[in-house]
């Protein structure tokens, strides 16, 4: 058999842990091995936070008794810690006890009502019961104190564009884009809101939106495709806007331009035929869409 | 650009990161130069001149190695590679300065 | 345990020290005083991680959050449209005067008496604690160096001072011929005092409370606001509202399809003026995007620039 690099099964897992990044399978494999085969003793005080991460992984892969054992240590080990009781309330949400888990979190919030991981979860489990009106009320009152938490307004806005309220949504990316005001994918997003809440306003709007992603990062292709959808939408309607007829075709062609640019660049690098035939498409779309003026 | 365009451009937990990271180099090399200041037996003026000689040849070598010439990717304010910590730095220089001082000149 | 030979030299003088000097009082402040600081902070992690630390609930961080979002509409307001700026002015300010985002919203035109304000009380316990912990090392090792290093010149500072240090600086050794340069070991204290900081932040990381001086000052401030401590709120949402009602908006977005275009070349740089240092700006930026464009606008760019 071959040695067990655990040192490795360390680094990678602390790297997991560090990033973020949501790997059940990977986890639960040098997890259990380390677990299972005793070289949880080599870790020193980072034994808990792999005994954490494994025990999510674990119940992310349906591994019940791995995360059992994870949580008894846990347990045995920290007795009267929220942070463990969290880890319970997740265990009984795996096994679809949505109602006793919302009352172990209640009891925490009744101790310490400042329980950010506590608010979350509680938050997860009104949407897996169905119920996103009680989880968008939670989360506005979460996001009232703690406004500067941006995967929470996302999460916001993406529960408001399931059912469809725009104007909401916008104000959630209003609030992304005050946050980090150069990351020009809230621009996007919030162009794209703009632009799907059709009326004359927002279209206007959504188009200078696309212009900034563009300004941020250029030759953004979705944003060109923005810009191009935008002002064809505008010279349709042909009412008054606040932008001159000329600005709004010059866009239009510039975009045309670039992405004709960017199609062109991109077939040179790869070889085949199915990039050719997609450049003849995006070609004959771009010159439907001129032709049209 | 705009100021609040500008502003927005820093990322303010990278730039206090920098920030450490000059007043490190700075503590460093005031101890060190310090220690030198007191066995070359430099004393009076010569010894602040020393200072400050030595503190530029510090802000030059974080300027040039650490910023690589492009002090405004690191901080609002591109200057502050020269300036940042210098004060401070001097009251480690001054204790170190005595203390090689003492240790090797006034003491056989 | 020294004899004193004066030299003839009136430049400097020079005394001839004991080498125990150096071995029995020098080197051991300095090694006292620097492990007495990590002691301190050892033992403030200690102390921070125990209950002392209790957590503030949601109404209080809320509270202080509250002015942070104020700042940032302040500060990147420019890059949302007029009309959601002008909701969000509104809406805020409306909430600051009203003290919507208060703890107690029925003490708000109350002065915060610390007296009676259980986490007011707590907050200064806990300053008071802290600092009585830092104050006392140092005076103890004030004491000591007094009562055992007193009498005696310690070293020579390479730097010469007025005359007015003197009676400061020689504490236990009254003479009137001295140089200034040689100094007691209290003042040697004093030297460790401030060169140590630095050191300390070196081996202990930011932020370490074996930093006399921080707590020095941070004494001083609280004697002279003793009501200082629990920060009354009220008082900086109504600041917070005023600073956001003076706040204009000049929204980045308003003429960006014309910079978008020109950075292109498909346009002439707008001579619409809002600035004069943005014109100034945008023609540099026109210059250089002339002269580093790619080459396929280089044709088109190099005919305008010919234009300006």
């Amino acid at each position: 058999m071959s040695p067990f690099y655990y040192k490795t099964a360390f680094e990678t897992l602390q790297e997991l842990r560090k990033s973020g990044e949501r790997n059940p399978e990977l986890v639960v494999t040098l997890g259990g091995k380390i677990i299972y085969e005793g070289y949880t003793g080599k870790l020193g005080d980072e034994v808990w936070s792999v005994y954490e991460q494994v025990f999510i992984a674990a119940l992310d892969y349906r591994n019940d008794a791995l995360a059992e054992t994870c949580l008894e240590r846990l347990e045995k080990k920290f007795p009267k810690s929220p942070r463990v009781k969290i880890l319970t309330g997740m265990k009984l949400e795996a096994e679809d006890k949505l109602d006793e888990a919302l009352e172990l979190y209640d009891e925490i919030l009744k101790n310490d009502d400042s329980n950010i991981a506590t608010i979350k979860r509680r938050i997860a489990v009104f949407k897996a019961k169905g119920q996103d009106q009680r989880a968008i009320e939670a989360l506005t009152h979460y996001l009232d104190a703690f406004y500067n938490d941006a995967e929470t307004w996302l999460e916001l806005s993406s529960l408001y564009l399931n059912y469809h309220l725009y104007q909401q949504a916008g104000f959630c990316l209003e609030e992304l884009i005050l946050l980090q005001p150069q990351n020009h994918l809230y621009h996007l997003k919030y162009a794209e809101i703009l632009y799907t809440n059709d009326n004359i306003t927002n279209i206007n709007l959504a188009l200078k939106e696309f212009c900034r992603v563009l300004e941020l990062c250029e030759d953004h292709v979705r944003a060109l495709y923005g810009v191009k959808l935008c002002t064809s939408r505008l010279l349709n309607l042909s009412s008054s806007s606040s932008i001159d007829f000329k600005t709004i075709s010059d866009l239009n062609s510039l975009a045309s331009e670039r992405l004709s640019k960017v199609y062109s660049l991109y077939s040179k690098n790869k070889v085949g035929n199915s990039n050719n035939e997609l450049r003849q498409i995006i070609h004959d779309w771009l010159n439907e869409s001129d032709k049209s003026y | 650009m705009t100021t609040q365009n500008q502003a927005s451009l820093y990322v303010s937990e990278k730039i206090v990161q920098n920030v450490k990271t000059i007043t490190f180099i700075r503590s460093s090399m005031s101890a060190i130069t310090g220690s030198a200041a007191g066995i070359l037996g430099l004393t009076g003026y010569y010894g602040f001149i020393f200072y400050g000689i030595t503190s530029l040849f510090t802000s030059f070598l974080i300027w040039s190695a650490k910023a690589q010439a492009k002090p405004g990717l690191y901080f609002r304010n591109g200057l502050d590679v020269w300036t940042e910590g210098v004060f401070g730095g001097l009251f480690s220089y001054v204790l170190f300065w005595t203390l090689l001082y003492g240790i090797v000149h006034v003491y056989d | 345990m020294s004899h004193q030979v004066l030299s003839t030299l009136a430049e400097s003088q020079s005394l001839y020290l004991d080498p125990a000097i150096r071995d029995w009082v020098l080197i051991p402040i300095m090694v006292v005083m620097v492990l007495v600081g990590v002691l301190r902070d050892q033992i403030t992690v200690l102390l921070g991680g125990g209950a002392s630390t209790k957590k503030a609930t949601l109404k209080a961080i809320r509270e202080s959050k509250v002015l942070m979002r104020g700042a940032a509409l302040r500060n990147y307001g420019n890059h949302i449209p007029p009309s959601s700026f002008l909701n969000r002015k509104n809406y805020l300010t409306n909430a600051y005067k009203k003290g919507d985002y208060l703890k107690n919203p029925a003490s708000m035109n109350q002065t915060v008496n610390p007296m009676t304000d259980p986490q007011g009380m707590e907050m200064m316990m806990e300053g008071m604690k802290k600092n009585i912990a830092m104050i006392i090392p140092q005076t103890v090792i004030m004491g000591w160096i007094n009562f055992f290093f007193s009498g005696f010149v310690l070293i020579k500072l390479p730097f010469p001072l007025t005359l007015r240090f003197k009676s400061m600086l020689q504490r236990g050794v009254e003479t009137p011929d001295m140089d200034v340069t040689w100094v007691s070991s209290l003042s040697w204290y004093f030297l460790n005092l401030f060169g140590l900081r630095s050191i300390f932040t070196l081996l202990l990381g930011e932020d370490n409370a074996a930093d006399g001086m921080r707590e020095m000052t941070a004494m001083s401030q609280m004697t002279a606001s003793p009501t200082g401590q629990p920060q009354d709120f009220h008082k900086l949402h109504l600041a917070e509202s005023e600073n956001l009602e003076l706040t204009p908006h000049s929204w980045e977005l308003n003429d960006i399809e014309h910079r978008l275009l020109s950075r292109y070349g498909k346009r002439e740089q707008q001579k619409v003026i809002d600035s004069p240092e943005n014109f100034i700006e945008n023609n540099e930026k026109n210059a250089i995007e002339a002269t580093s464009s790619s080459s396929e606008h280089k044709g088109k760019n190099r005919r305008k620039s010919g234009k300006h």
